[in-house]
């Protein structure tokens, strides 16, 4: 895990945390469930249903302690749909509404500490969530920019109160690119640095996503922020920088013309220009940028580019591939991880309708899922760690914009 | 049959198969630490409990076995049965079944716990534990 900037910081803040701990004793506690040994009182909390936990939280300190503890707890999904209605199931198939966000705007992204990142078109402005406390704050003052990409991200920060960061991507114009960091402990928008954007001498283009809800051709992970370029000849970079680098350096990671995936066509130059010219749009519309977590398998810790064959014979979508590779660091080359058809993944019934969009979300540092969603309805979710699709979901609403694992959380921010 | 003698907190001695008493994962370290000359002394489970918890393992062998009769509606009705009892017993229960490791019998413990819980109101929850800790005082 490479360093963060704000490492330092957390140390001395966790130093100082336990510290004050041990200083102050605790007074007896003789009920029964302060008895119970603590993976007891996990496991009996893990057999709960959410809506009793919330309630009792109430109960006492030591229930509200165990409570807040059980982060690791299955994982879940998050859906949010045209109508405003973000919802929660444990498996995907019996939905709960939770919140009803006015007028959302398409992209939504989750952290691993349970807060729900959304864009809402009525106050035209980011509001972060939890909905499992039912509690939201909005991020102000608002970015009177277009919004392109958005991601948060828990800071670990002291056992009580939770912080986060949510880093947002804007653009003026066709290609200049603005980057802000919000910080909850500051509760301001830190700084906004233009992108050093491809360099457009050379007719370098930034491959970005679309307003739909495909908010997903860029990464952050840990204090990097990834993105792609692409220039004439077909030639793909992937790039990084620092969010908390005030110059934005940037950086690049890898540099290819093809992916090992075996497709007929992959996106190419004259696409990207093609989306350029039209406005906001993007080239990499069947394109994913992943993280895989968890600590079990070969590919956790590693950059995943999950990709839809970009054919456009209709015909057939059944036939239709899609694959991921993976980031090897040492060669900084992709290498081929899996392919799937998705006739083998979907019912072909659904390939009925166009058209055949996607988008690929992995949850977080906890997990080695990846949840597809597929033609704004479909959704499944692929265990990089088993290898195998688990489940095919249909979506409850006319349209999803997003299908997201999801850890409920119960602490404050 | 080789036997092995179980000691309780108040020093009752049980003497139950070899076979049983491996069911539980903490006396089946023990055997193979100490052996079986001595008798497994459990200083964190009653002779209340232990009994219990040697009936419980007992019946599911018994239901496990080839040519056992017993269906599946019966099983479940033993542990409805078993788990039946007041809240200071069920916690003893899971605390003891934590300790001598008995997986089954922590499962269905502590489901049962959730279960009576779940549908409650925090202070029906709150009084029901303060309750068990008088009982156990």
């Amino acid at each position: 895990m490479p360093k963060r900037k704000w490492d330092g910081m957390i140390d001395r803040i966790k130093k100082s945390m336990t510290h004050a701990c041990t200083q102050r004793k605790r007074p007896m506690d003789t009920s029964i469930w302060s008895r119970l040994p603590r993976d007891i009182q996990q496991e009996l909390i893990t057999l709960l249903p959410i809506p009793t936990l919330c309630r009792f939280r109430s109960l006492s300190k030591d229930w509200h302690a165990a409570i807040l503890q059980q982060q690791s707890r299955k994982q879940w999904y998050i859906s949010l749909g045209n109508s405003g209605k973000l919802q929660i199931s444990p498996d995907g198939i019996s939905w709960k509404v939770l919140f009803t966000l006015p007028l959302p705007k398409g992209s939504m992204s989750t952290c691993s500490a349970g807060l729900v990142l959304a864009f809402c078109l009525a106050t035209e402005n980011f509001v972060v969530l939890n909905p499992m406390l039912q509690s939201r704050q909005e991020l102000l003052p608002r970015l009177d920019e277009y919004v392109i990409f958005t991601a948060i991200q828990s800071v670990p920060c002291s056992s009580e109160t939770l912080s986060y960061i949510v880093v947002a991507v804007t653009s003026m114009t066709v290609g200049d690119l603005r980057m802000h960091l919000y910080d909850s402990r500051a509760a301001a928008w830190l700084s906004a640095v233009s992108f050093p954007v491809p360099d457009r001498a050379n007719g370098e283009l930034f491959c970005c996503a679309t307003d739909d809800g495909l908010n997903n051709c860029m990464l952050l992970q840990d204090d990097h922020l990834y993105f792609f370029t692409i220039s004439p000849g077909n030639v793909t970079t992937l790039k990084s920088f620092n969010v908390w680098n005030p110059k934005a350096t940037l950086q690049t990671v890898a540099t290819w013309t093809s992916l090992p995936l075996g497709f007929e066509r992959q996106p190419s130059y004259e696409d990207a220009a093609c989306f350029a010219r039209s406005g906001y749009g993007c080239a990499r519309k069947d394109m994913s940028l992943i993280f895989c977590g968890g600590d079990s398998s070969f590919w956790c810790g590693k950059i995943l580019l999950g990709m839809m064959d970009p054919s456009d014979d209709l015909s057939d979508r059944g036939s239709r591939r899609f694959g991921f590779v993976y980031l090897d660091e040492e060669s900084r080359s992709w290498q081929a991880m899996t392919s799937l058809s998705l006739g083998s993944v979907f019912s072909p019934e659904i390939f009925k309708k166009s058209p055949c969009t996607f988008m690929l979300a992995a949850g977080n540092n906890n997990s080695t899922e990846v949840t597809l969603l597929f033609h704004y309805k479909w959704g499944c979710v692929l265990d990089l760690a088993s290898g195998t699709w688990r489940a095919n979901y249909w979506y409850p609403e006319a349209k999803a914009y997003a299908f997201l694992p999801f850890y409920p959380s119960f602490q404050k921010f | 049959m080789v036997k092995v003698t179980l000691k309780s907190a108040e020093g009752d001695v049980f003497e139950v198969d070899e076979e049983l008493a491996l069911e539980s994962l903490m006396v089946k370290n023990m055997i193979e630490d100490v052996g079986l000359d001595s008798a497994i002394s459990l200083p964190n489970v009653s002779s209340t409990i232990l009994a219990k918890v040697i009936e419980y393992i007992k019946f599911h062998m018994d239901a496990q076995k080839d040519g056992s009769k017993k269906t599946s509606e019966e099983i479940k009705a033993f542990d409805d049965d078993f788990v039946n009892v007041g809240i200071p017993t069920l916690f003893e229960m899971v605390l003891a079944s934590n300790y001598l490791n008995v997986k089954s019998l922590l499962s269905l413990t502590c489901n049962t716990v959730a279960n009576m819980i779940k549908t409650k109101p925090p202070a029906e929850v709150k009084e029901m534990f303060t309750s068990a800790k008088q009982a156990k005082a």
